[in-house]
């Protein structure tokens, strides 16, 4: 068997899925080709690997809450269903966030150019943080269009590397929660700027992220620094 | 439909691995249970429920995906108003907690950063361990894509967990 045949009967081999000859032969070869053995053990830890990931299990009253559905059969009832449901993930999401912003946009305050909410949050490098940004509008207001800029060091874990984001959307009449799952990449921080456009005015948010190290990691991050330092005297 | 109960973990665990998110995983489960629920689904008259099941889970969760993507503001309910001291006592959720280990950070970040249809299939296949052949009903592709596309997501995440410094050698045979 040739390098080329094992790369072909890789997955049948990891999965379990080859002939007592094919399996012979492919053993018979990573015995003899180092690279191809080195290869395989790599998969065979990255596959050990994604089999340890923990199964999560769900959250203290998961199957109340989704069966809390059943008592109600008539459609109106279903609907009071949806609308609690909501309020329930609304809420939930905010208070894992830890942090919600709750701003007011009324029919004055929406239009004014030049507007600018200042908030500052603090990330912990590569760590998600779920920061919901919450506008109340008496009204609902359709065509408005709501624009992300990120600046370096900075992104949103669902859209890596996008520094400008724009949606045409419906700013609805009540709370619109806007989740945002920040992820600060170095210690720099940075600056998220939300802009709600309206018949070409603005309105603008501005989140200051600053970034902290976790205090568990403050002793081997500075060792680490010093170590290297200390390196480049020596050189 | 308290017949459902012996598959609701399994269907949970599948739309938290997929969606990372524990709110979003329960939205998918309740939707999918209410679409049962209206279309009277029985459970006893099916060939392979948990299969068949997966499959729901996992168009709820494309549906999911579409909408979140055509508008990024959920509406809350109006009278939703509470302070941010009553917001900021959450408690760290478990999940988080659990992936925070360094290592398997490093794996769900390489996971994370695969093409969607690569990191469902390593997700289906790899962590929760459905067959090839199960999947080709659940995700309705044919086996031999199946298999390509298995072949270049585990090489992927295999290339961006265990990346050498140096130029792969050449093989001594072959």
């Amino acid at each position: 068997m040739k390098c080329s045949q094992v790369d072909k009967l890789l997955n049948d081999y990891l999965d379990g899925n080859l002939s007592p000859v094919q399996k012979m032969d492919f053993n018979m070869h990573i015995r003899q080709c180092k690279t191809c053995r080195y290869n395989i053990e790599q998969y065979k830890t990255l596959l050990q690997q994604l089999r340890d990931i923990p199964a999560p299990s769900p959250r203290y009253g998961f199957e109340k809450r989704v069966f809390s559905f059943l008592g109600s059969t008539t459609s109106n009832s279903k609907r009071s269903f949806r609308i609690s449901h909501l309020l329930v993930t609304g809420l939930g999401t905010a208070i894992t966030a830890g942090l919600a912003m709750w701003l007011v946009l009324t029919p004055a305050t929406i239009i004014p150019n030049k507007s600018v909410e200042k908030i500052t949050i603090q990330l912990v490098p590569e760590q998600t943080k779920n920061i919901n940004l919450v506008f109340h509008s008496p009204h609902d207001f359709p065509g408005a269009t709501l624009k992300l800029e990120l600046t370096d060091g900075i992104e949103l874990a669902r859209y890596p590397g996008k520094k400008l984001l724009q949606w045409n959307t419906t700013i609805k009449k009540g709370a619109n929660r806007l989740n945002l799952p920040l992820v600060s990449r170095d210690y720099r921080g940075g600056k998220l700027l939300a802009h709600i456009i309206r018949d070409g005015k603005t309105r603008t948010f501005s989140i200051d992220v600053i970034t902290s190290r976790p205090a568990s990691q403050l002793n081997t991050l500075e060792t680490l620094s010093m170590n290297s330092f200390q390196e480049k005297q020596n050189v | 439909m308290r017949e459902m109960q012996p598959y609701l973990k399994t269907m949970y665990r599948a739309a938290l691995r997929l969606t990372n998110n524990e709110h979003d995983a329960e939205d998918i489960i309740q939707d999918f249970l209410i679409k049962l629920y209206e279309k009277k689904v029985e459970i006893k008259s099916l060939d392979n429920p948990s299969t068949w099941m997966l499959r729901g889970v996992y168009n709820q969760y494309i549906d999911h995906l579409r909408k979140s993507k055509r508008n990024p503001i959920d509406l809350a309910d109006s009278h939703n108003e509470k302070s941010l001291d009553e917001l900021s006592n959450g408690q760290p959720d478990p999940h988080v907690i659990t992936v925070q280990h360094s290592e398997l950070r490093r794996l769900q970040q390489a996971l994370n950063e695969l093409p969607e249809d690569h990191r469902v299939l390593i997700i289906f296949h790899d962590i929760e361990g459905y067959t090839l052949a199960e999947l080709e009903k659940v995700l309705g592709i044919p086996l031999g894509t199946l298999k390509s596309r298995l072949h270049r997501a585990r090489k992927s995440l295999k290339n961006s967990l265990f990346m050498e410094p140096f130029i792969e050698p050449r093989r001594d045979t072959g």
